[in-house]
């Protein structure tokens, strides 16, 4: 005969039926539990349960053939390692990702073959006027700043992504409270009610783009998301006309831990949603089994542009498809003194005005 | 910068300009020119300071009773104060529906009584007593006649708020002190047409001290916020850490939903009453009306 033994809920420690209160009790903590909820609760964890698993198949890409080859060149930066392919007709002198004289190698060194590249929508043009855009209406910004960003660099590079898809199945468990508040006689009373809540389920995601550059800021290249993948088309080297492609150097392996990372934060997320009336959710279990994880390789178009102000770098970034732009811009220190002390000044003196007006009208 | 320096001297301006209106009436207490002071219709030639207690020391006592005496006679008001050992029993005994809060508020506005009996009646029509029981540290300000206009319920807890730090490290001579300047303070308010009454009270220069000290925490924190927000506009990258933009539509499927109770807590905490004195208006054995307040110290 098998002999089942229960953890408490609230400390895991080992319960008992007490039989004084007719009820299963945590020699421990003191608290008890009626019998048959602990036993529905431990049959719903046990037929429900997902092992965590976040494999994914990260085949990706294909290999060049030799007509690919033959419209393309590889740059190599000796700088910062870049290697960068250019169709031949281009001759380029400086690197894209940290503006230093690049040197053309002996032959075309291409990596795998991506499975699809978005082309750019948006021009040079387009990315100039959006970068002025960038820099108005930011208070902080130096002035000067503005005019030695040298704006005629900026560069379209396609960056190397790769593209996550998957289903992933989930089992979870949190600890929920209700809170109720309420005035009793002269007592303020406060009822917690402790829960259990079991959620499981699935769900899908589909192209999460994680950057398989090394050279590309990683906060920066999730900030330009999102791209439309659907507009993705099968490469051909007339797409790097006028632009250059990056070779990555992180593999889809590497990459594995980010989409990982937001795919359980996402869908623990999908299932808090679902117990919303619970003043407090704690995580207890978050297990998560992905199915039909497939990586694709793929080139992302990108506006990019790498300045120096003050000895601190500065990269901006414009999605070549949507427009969007992104790059942390430099703070001057003295207009954050001049704004934050005239702000000071002008709120202590509207602060002393409110309180006299109030004072004269009898309010305090 | 010159805009910095001007904001500067404006709240520099103003903050002088509120001190001197506001402290220029508490200022007023300590003009010493030749005016008629009274208010009251006279003080008496009595003893003013009972220490049965003995709270203060003998060689304090002539001194004490000087000071009262010459407030008194300076706003023909009788100021008295007094400091038992326990009240009479019979207050315990007799008023069994009231705390020893209320006892000792009554017990004050009957001894007052009693030295107007003592004195065949001519104790002054307006006075006030401040009344300590040291056996339940308890406390008593009361007032009457005229004098009830320039010391109601709030004044005696602004009073008593003044003195309590002196009182509960037993320093009875500097509460003392701390009484007779008060009740100058609200003797003088009430002769100025501006009695320190109905949650109006005498501003301190620490009181403005500290409006200042809050108004320029305010422009700070004014200030933090609206350069925070502009230094935010310099910053649009950061890391994402979830994919819910890439969730296909509709693919979420609950399969299980089961909540289990597991149990309940309950807490109960007694809810502070607003202030600990009691208040109200009193009447002495003999029907004279007081009006004050009293606590614990």
């Amino acid at each position: 005969m098998a002999l089942l033994e229960y953890k408490c809920p609230c400390c895991s420690g080992a319960i008992e039926y007490n039989s004084t209160v007719g009820k299963m009790k945590c020699p421990y903590c003191d608290t008890e539990f009626e019998m048959e909820t602990l036993k529905e609760m431990d049959e719903a964890i046990s037929e429900d349960t997902v092992n965590d698993d976040l494999s994914w198949d990260t085949k990706a890409g294909s290999e060049w053939t030799d007509a690919d080859a033959s419209g393309m060149v590889s740059y190599e930066c000796k700088s910062c390692g870049a290697k960068i392919t250019f169709d031949s007709t281009t001759t380029a002198s400086s690197c894209p990702f940290c503006d230093n004289p690049i040197v053309m190698t002996a032959g075309f060194v291409g990596g795998l073959k991506p499975d699809f590249v978005i082309p750019f929508k948006l021009d040079k043009k387009a990315a100039k006027e959006a970068f002025n855009k960038h820099l108005q209406g930011k208070k902080l910004l130096p002035p000067i700043f503005k005019q030695q960003n040298h704006i005629d660099e900026i560069k379209g590079v396609y960056v190397p992504f790769w593209i996550f898809d998957s289903d992933a199945d989930a089992n979870m468990v949190f600890k929920g409270t209700k809170v109720h508040k309420y005035s009793s006689g002269s007592y303020n009373v406060t009822e917690t009610s402790y829960y259990r809540v079991l959620r499981s389920g699935s769900m899908s995601f589909a192209n999460i783009p994680v950057d398989g550059s090394e050279k590309m800021d990683d906060a920066l290249m999730d900030s330009v998301e999102p791209f439309d993948v659907n507009q993705g088309v099968e490469f051909q080297s007339a797409y790097l006309a006028g632009y250059c492609a990056d070779k990555y150097d992180v593999s889809p392996e590497e990459s594995v831990e980010r989409a990982n990372t937001r795919v359980r934060n996402s869908t623990e997320a999908a299932f808090r949603a679902t117990a919303s009336e619970y003043t407090t959710l704690t995580t207890e279990t978050n297990n998560i089994r992905l199915s039909k994880g497939k990586t694709r390789y793929a080139l992302l178009p990108l506006w990019i542009l790498n300045t120096t102000w003050n000895g601190e770098k500065f990269v901006f970034a414009m999605n070549g498809q949507t427009g969007k732009f992104v790059g942390n811009l430099p703070c001057d220190k003295g207009l954050y003194r001049k704004y934050l002390w005239s702000t000071v000044g002008i709120g202590t003196v509207a602060a002393g005005a409110c309180w006299f007006l109030l004072h004269l009208i009898g309010i305090l | 910068m010159k805009k910095i320096i001007r904001s500067f001297l404006l709240a520099a301006l103003c903050a002088v300009t509120l001190c001197t209106v506001g402290f220029g009436t508490y200022a007023q207490a300590a003009d010493s020119s030749d005016v008629d002071y009274k208010i009251g219709s006279g003080s008496t030639d009595i003893k003013r300071f009972y220490d049965e207690a003995n709270l203060i020391y003998d060689d304090n006592e002539q001194e004490i009773e000087q000071r009262l005496r010459n407030l008194s006679d300076k706003y023909g008001v009788d100021v008295i104060i007094a400091f038992c050992s326990q009240r009479p029993s019979e207050y315990d005994s007799y008023y069994t529906g009231y705390d020893e809060v209320w006892r000792t508020q009554q017990f004050a506005c009957d001894f007052y009584a009693w030295e107007d009996y003592y004195h065949n009646g001519n104790l002054s029509a307006d006075g006030v007593i401040f009344m300590l029981c040291d056996d339940d540290r308890t406390w008593a300000i009361e007032s009457t006649g005229i004098l009830q206009g320039a010391i109601d319920h709030s004044s005696t807890e602004y009073i008593f708020d003044q003195m309590k730090s002196y009182l509960s490290d037993d320093l009875y001579n500097t509460a003392v002190d701390e009484f007779i300047n008060q009740a100058e303070i609200h003797f003088e308010g009430y002769r100025n047409g501006k009695p320190y009454i109905d949650g109006k009270h005498p501003q301190r220069l620490f009181d403005w001290v500290l409006r200042i000290v809050v108004w320029i925490v305010i422009g700070l924190i004014i200030g933090f916020i609206r350069v925070g927000s502009m230094k935010n506009q310099l910053r649009s990258v950061a890391v994402k850490t979830e994919a819910s933009d890439y969730i296909v539509p509709g693919s979420f499927n609950l399969r299980n939903s089961r909540d289990f109770f597991l149990y309940k807590t309950v807490t109960r905490v007694k809810r502070e009453s607003s202030s600990s004195s009691g208040g109200g208006s009193h009447h002495s054995s003999g029907g004279r009306s007081f009006s004050g307040g009293g606590g614990h110290y």
